[in-house]
């Protein structure tokens, strides 16, 4: 038995130990708890072959993935407690024929705390200390952090970058996976002061600081050959990661009854732009590229209300502007970019579907606006960060409902994405079946379709077809 | 062909593993009589440091047999055999709804009349603000001088004739001694169907401030003179299962009834605190049989529904409705049921003043789904015991209801603290219960919280 195979049947024996003695719940010790889960995931390609891999035929497997995840805790006092998210996962995709061997697990930088070959990884997601008073609270350690008020869309959630190698389909929304499941936990420093003032006017008000010391990391590409492949296999990129510090403030709280939030972030562009493309001297590929990461000042803020009495609606409204770097003449010129959305939130009984249980609804309007020289950049072949063309205007709406039978142990949901000039769509269906309070399936299917006016794969979601797929998910958790 | 072969060795492996894990998990529960702890004896063994204004030392067992013509004695059980024997008394000293949960197999133990009093420190207040009171043109509850109530129970003496009888009753019923503040550890929701398998479980955390009205701990009666507006903060976060834990939620309660509460939740997935909206209070709450609106039988802003006082009745009610103690950090607790888990097999006593009120929503907007509720408040203790809810159509849908278990003997429970637990809601229509099984180890009132601890910053810090 290889070493990777020993970690996971260790880890799988391990489970199983916590399992028998933790009844349905956390395994608790005192101080120390633990809970976690055994999940299999499959997803079963639908329509055509990826373009991005030359010469593969249609992936009928696309995923196979079975993971383990445990999540330690250990509360030192009141005040100070240690978290940590540990992961093993296992990628089978390549048993389909169509699917050539491939790196499915190719993060790889100082820090990741990962270890991988191409089927296996085993690692620290995240690692965590917390220092907590009533007026200050301090996370020190590899972590997430989650800003705005979007639902699927990611506007001032650009603190984390992604990892999309193993289940996106894009770089830009939507995305297969829940985001929680895509972001690249980072090592850093999160400290909140509550603001001692407090009136019937203004409540809650925190001040919160991120710094990352320096150590850059991107989104996490899928590999070539992998069938999320996004770029096509004919560039060799040589990729400039920058070093230097990333850092940000929100100010954050209520006035009257709306929620607020301004945001700053000082940071490096995740995603990478493609910059000084030239043949390649190197067999195999077409093209050299040089992948950029530019730094980028980002200011935005957020806004809720709970309009309770009257539309009994909550809305929500985010905000982003940035001095955004676009690719110009194989260089790189910058824009202010906004991208805006509002959206509402509607708990609503329909009782001939659902007597008892609302429907959950969403609706979202978003546009992302180039303010100034989007034509011009256009004219002369600019491109956005992910290699698209660039527009004054790219907004769309989605829409997201979801509800509970059998006291919410099914619950289907379902998700719509409309590009209105693109005239493009996204649409996910699903269900959760929850066969016990360990036990938890999920059947769903994904779809990307309409007009695909865009040559470069990976921005227009209507040129995402080999993206469709039906999945499956498998969880015992404890 | 190698590709399914493949794939249904692993399907088959890994369905194997789950299977062999999920047979594995034991039933991990002590009985009644394997874990018995004495500790509701707080009243009889302190009675020095509880106040018992209004409410009767004693009643003779014999009552019970006076109202119910003779049928119903101290001592018997009540089950679907002999209800119909005594059906009429029967509904009278219970309600439709409890008839309708005996005839599906509840069974009642009747116990005899003990006092609910309350701790001298919250019956001083009560005295020192006798008189003081006022539902105000808006329908809210207000001091003469227009101030927001101060603290204690608001109208000592309810006269069934005065036309706000029922919302006097209720507003007695919202201030009702609750500590100051007050924490449960864990509160088990059980989804239990009609052959009384329970279906899923969701353990929760509940922690609740009162920023106005305190009556014990210092700053009081409003812990911050600038926050006037706010009645009370409150924290709910869920532990298991794995895949809902570190979801929170922080509800901020008014003290103007007209408005609704302000909600935040944490949701781990996305890792974010969203706004989310207290309009729908009458949804099923996770998924179970009881909706937000349901709890303490009914949980709206009174300005926004009608109080009618139908009568005021003795009636068989769930104070003290459990002797003893079972539960402790590692063992969930096995009460005596029927049917299953479905039915709370516990004490009934009587209880010789029950105000008995129809509540009806002002317009559909404030509820939609019934058509009214059917609310019980104790004359004197002014806790609700039982709620019959009823839908659109004027059928019987739900009952809600309180077991009240008692005071902490000041050893293993906390003295002051009363144990409220096992809120229960029973679908009539569906044949489904949701008993919320609230262990009792780390409830305490009066634990001197700081309203910053309920903050969006708390959610996010231990949602993770």
């Amino acid at each position: 038995m290889g070493g990777k195979k020993r970690i996971l049947v260790g880890l799988i024996g391990l489970l199983t130990m916590l399992a028998w003695s933790a009844s349905a719940w956390a395994v608790d010790y005192g101080d120390f708890s633990i809970s976690g889960w055994v999940r299999n995931q499959i997803a079963l390609g639908v329509t055509g072959a990826n373009p991005n891999n030359s010469g593969q035929d249609k992936a009928n497997l696309k995923l196979f993935h079975t993971s383990v995840q445990l999540k330690p805790q250990y509360t030192i006092s009141d005040s100070v407690s240690v978290f940590a998210r540990l992961i093993a996962a296992n990628e089978q995709a390549d048993w389909d024929k169509n699917v050539k061997s491939f790196d499915a697990f190719p993060k790889n930088y100082p820090g990741s705390w990962e270890k991988s070959d191409n089927h296996w990884m085993v690692g620290v997601k995240e690692l965590y200390m917390d220092y907590d008073t009533e007026m200050f609270w301090l996370r020190l350690g590899k972590q997430q952090v989650s800003w705005g008020q979007s639902d699927g869309l990611r506007l001032l959630d650009i603190v984390n970058p992604l990892d999309i190698s193993w289940h996106g389909a894009n770089l830009t929304e939507p995305y297969l996976e829940a985001f929680d499941n895509l972001r690249e936990s980072l090592w850093m420093a999160r400290a909140t002061v509550r603001i001692p003032y407090n009136t019937e006017t203004w409540k809650d008000l925190q001040l919160e600081g991120i710094w990352l010391p320096g150590r850059f990391v991107g989104t996490t590409m899928p590999a070539y050959g992998s069938p999320y492949n996004l770029v096509p296999d004919i560039f060799n990129q040589t990729e400039e990661k920058p070093h230097g510090q990333e850092f940000g403030f929100r100010f954050m709280g209520v006035f009257k009854r709306v929620e607020f939030s301004l945001n700053y972030f000082n940071h490096y562009e995740d995603d990478g732009l493609f910059t000084n493309i030239r043949p390649s001297g190197t067999p195999g590929y077409v093209l050299d590229v040089d992948v950029k990461h530019p730094r980028v000042d980002s200011y935005g803020f957020s806004l809720t209300y709970d309009d309770n009495m009257n539309t009994k609606a909550v809305y929500r409204m985010e905000f982003l502007y940035q001095d955004r770097p676009y690719e110009y003449m194989n260089g790189i010129d910058r824009l202010g970019t906004i991208k805006a959305l509002v959206g509402i939130d509607r708990p609503t009984f329909i009782k001939f579907l659902n007597p008892n249980r609302t429907f959950s609804l969403g609706f979202q309007v978003f546009d992302f606006w180039v303010t100034e020289g989007a034509d011009d950049l256009k004219k002369n072949g600019g491109h956005t960060l992910s290699g698209g063309s660039v527009s004054e205007h790219d907004y769309g709406v989605s829409f997201c409902v979801d509800t509970g039978y059998m006291q919410d142990r099914i619950k289907p949901n379902m998700l719509f994405i409309y590009n209105i000039g693109k005239q493009t769509h996204y649409v996910q269906v699903g269900t959760e079946l929850r066969f016990t309070d360990n036990l938890i399936g999920y059947v769903g299917a994904s779809f990307f379709g309409g007009g695909n006016d865009n040559p470069v794969n990976g921005v227009n979601p209507g040129s995402l077809g080999y993206c469709d797929e039906v999945q499956t998910r498998i969880s015992y958790q404890f | 062909m190698k590709l399914k072969k493949r794939l249904t060795t692993w399907s088959m492996l890994f369905c194997g593993l789950l299977l062999a894990v999920s047979g594995a998990v034991p039933a991990f529960a002590l009985t009644d009589q394997q874990a018995r702890v004495p500790g509701y004896a707080g009243i009889e063994q302190n009675p020095d440091k509880f106040d018992f204004t209004g409410v009767p030392m004693k009643i003779p067992s014999s009552e019970v047999e006076r109202f119910s013509n003779g049928k119903i004695k101290v001592g018997m059980v009540i089950t679907k055999n002999n209800v119909d024997g005594m059906k009429n008394e029967f509904i009278k000293l219970t309600s439709p709804g409890v008839y309708n949960m005996v005839k599906r197999g509840m069974e009642m133990v009747i116990a005899d009349y003990k006092p609910w009093p309350v701790p001298k420190a919250y019956g001083a207040v009560t005295k020192a603000n006798a008189g003081k009171a006022v539902i105000s043109p808006d329908g809210n509850l207000r001091t003469k001088d227009g101030n927001w109530w101060s603290g204690g129970t608001p109208f000592i003496t309810v006269d069934e004739k005065d036309p706000q009888a029922g919302i006097k009753a209720w507003y007695n019923q919202i201030h009702v001694y609750d500590g100051d503040d007050f924490t449960h550890d864990a509160g088990y929701t059980l989804f239990v169907g009609p052959n009384g398998q329970n279906e899923r479980t969701v353990v929760t955390t509940w922690d609740r401030i009162f920023l106005t009205s305190r009556e014990i701990l210092p700053p009081k009666p409003n812990y911050d003179p600038k926050i006037r507006d706010i009645f009370f903060k409150e924290l709910v976060y869920v532990q298991a299962p794995a895949d809902l834990q570190g979801f929170g939620n922080l509800t901020y309660r008014y003290n103007d009834q007209n408005k609704l509460d302000d909600a935040y939740a944490y949701i781990p997935a996305m890792r974010r605190v969203r706004r989310l909206t207290s309009s729908q209070r009458f949804d099923a709450f996770v998924g179970g049989d009881a909706a937000i609106g349901d709890f303490r039988t009914l949980d709206v802003p009174v300005a926004r529904w009608d109080w009618k006082l139908i009568d005021v009745q003795p009636k068989l009610t769930t104070l003290f409705s459990c002797d003893f103690i079972t539960e402790n950090k590692n063992a969930k607790r096995n009460h005596p049921t029927t049917v299953g888990l479905k039915f709370p097999r516990m004490n009934w006593r009587l209880w010789p003043n029950v105000y008995v009120i129809e509540a009806t929503p002002k317009t559909k907007n404030d509820c939609g789904v019934y058509s009214k509720k059917v609310v019980w408040a104790m004359g004197g203790a002014w806790k609700s015991g039982l709620a019959d809810a009823y839908d659109l159509q004027g059928k019987l849908w739900k009952t809600t209801q309180n077991y009240f278990y008692g005071y902490g003997d000041g050893k293993s429970l906390d003295l002051l603290s009363n144990y409220e637990t096992d809120f229960y809601t029973y679908d009539h229509q569906a044949d489904h219960a949701s008993p919320w099984h609230i262990d009792q180890v780390y409830r305490k009132l009066n634990v001197a919280f700081t309203p910053e601890r309920f903050s969006t910053k708390y959610l996010q810090r231990y949602g993770h």
